[in-house]
């Protein structure tokens, strides 16, 4: 049986993205989402290697957009989640929900 | 609406190493951004990381050394690298040193884009044979689609001229070797040096017309096909 594609923290956080941002999804928009929930920058380079992972993995599809000129022509590259994807994202939220299930050090905020 | 000039080393840098298809998406990312405001360094940050993200699929898709070469190419290379440090450390030549090892890695870098645009410029021809190559009963592989073909697919070849790092740091302790014969008082390297060069420019020069005469195909011989 082949085992089941497993995500990384980071690819974790581009499907939650991507699943957030709905429709229009792309690089741009993913990378200021993931911004404005963790306060971090994000490099856009990261975020599509990220992206071309779960493509490979059938996680997520994409399709080209609209070229506008302050693009230089180039084509907005649009992605949506698979039901695999969307799959896996619930599985993996379940996994962590039971590991963080019943740990005393992470109650009550403060250490 | 009048449109930002981006910085014209950090576009360089893209369009070196970000060339292909497969990054269009990410550079109009980009351009859209620092369009609507973002500043320089964040550009310059970005389009670094870009480069030096390109740069590693471009290794990561090609290895860059043929397996059955491997091992003997990696001792050689050990070996006069381990030489070369050492006589940087125990001598005062640090500096050419350093310099020399500048210098072969950017010959290095420039061998390997040119091999890219080679690659990618190949000939119709050069394809359907490399597609023979490609469709060999122990790779599994099933041939190319013809219509993929005819568009100039991406070709997983190896040239050992076209080998990066071992490249570059052949070049550079060649580079070394010559000024270390010609600045310092090594007089049998500096008697050897100068005609050295010379016949190393003449076999170049007839290896390019014969090689003008004698068009190359692609063969077996001097491709490895590891994926």
């Amino acid at each position: 049986m082949a085992a089941s594609p497993t995500l990384s923290n980071f690819e974790l956080m581009v499907m939650l993205a991507i699943i957030r941002i709905g429709d229009d999804a792309y690089g741009v928009s993913i990378s200021t989402e993931i911004e404005k929930t963790t306060g971090n920058e994000v490099l856009l380079g990261s975020v599509y290697d990220a992206l071309s992972r779960l493509e490979a993995k059938a996680l997520i599809v994409s399709t080209l957009g609209e070229t506008t000129p302050e693009r230089g022509g180039r084509a907005k590259r649009h992605f949506r989640t698979t039901s695999r994807g969307l799959r896996l994202v619930r599985d993996t939220q379940r996994s962590l929900v039971k590991l963080w299930n019943g740990l005393p050090q992470l109650k009550g905020g403060e250490i | 609406m009048k449109l930002r000039r981006e910085p014209a080393i950090a576009r360089w840098l893209l369009n070196l190493f970000c060339s292909s298809s497969d990054h269009d998406s990410v550079i109009g990312d980009l351009m859209e951004q620092y369009q609507q405001g973002r500043g320089r360094t964040w550009y310059w940050r970005q389009a670094a990381a870009l480069s030096l993200l390109g740069l590693y699929s471009k290794i990561a898709r090609r290895p860059l050394i043929p397996a059955h070469r491997f091992p003997v190419g990696l001792i050689v290379v050990a070996f006069i690298g381990s030489t070369a440090l050492a006589t940087a450390l125990f001598s005062d030549i640090g500096l050419i040193f350093l310099t020399c090892i500048v210098a072969g890695v950017c010959v290095g870098i420039f061998r390997f884009v040119r091999g890219e645009e080679l690659t990618q410029n190949a000939k119709p021809a050069q394809v359907q044979e490399l597609q023979g190559v490609f469709s060999a009963p122990s790779t599994g592989r099933e041939p190319l689609d013809p219509k993929v073909t005819s568009n100039g697919p991406r070709l997983v070849r190896i040239d050992s001229s076209h080998i990066p790092v071992a490249g570059g740091i052949g070049a550079g302790i060649l580079i070394l070797i010559l000024m270390i014969a010609v600045l310092h008082d090594v007089p049998y390297l500096r008697r050897m040096a100068i005609p050295g060069l010379l016949a190393g420019l003449f076999f170049a020069a007839c290896l390019r017309l014969w090689r003008r005469w004698h068009p190359r195909t692609i063969s077996k011989d001097w491709l490895s096909i590891k994926r």
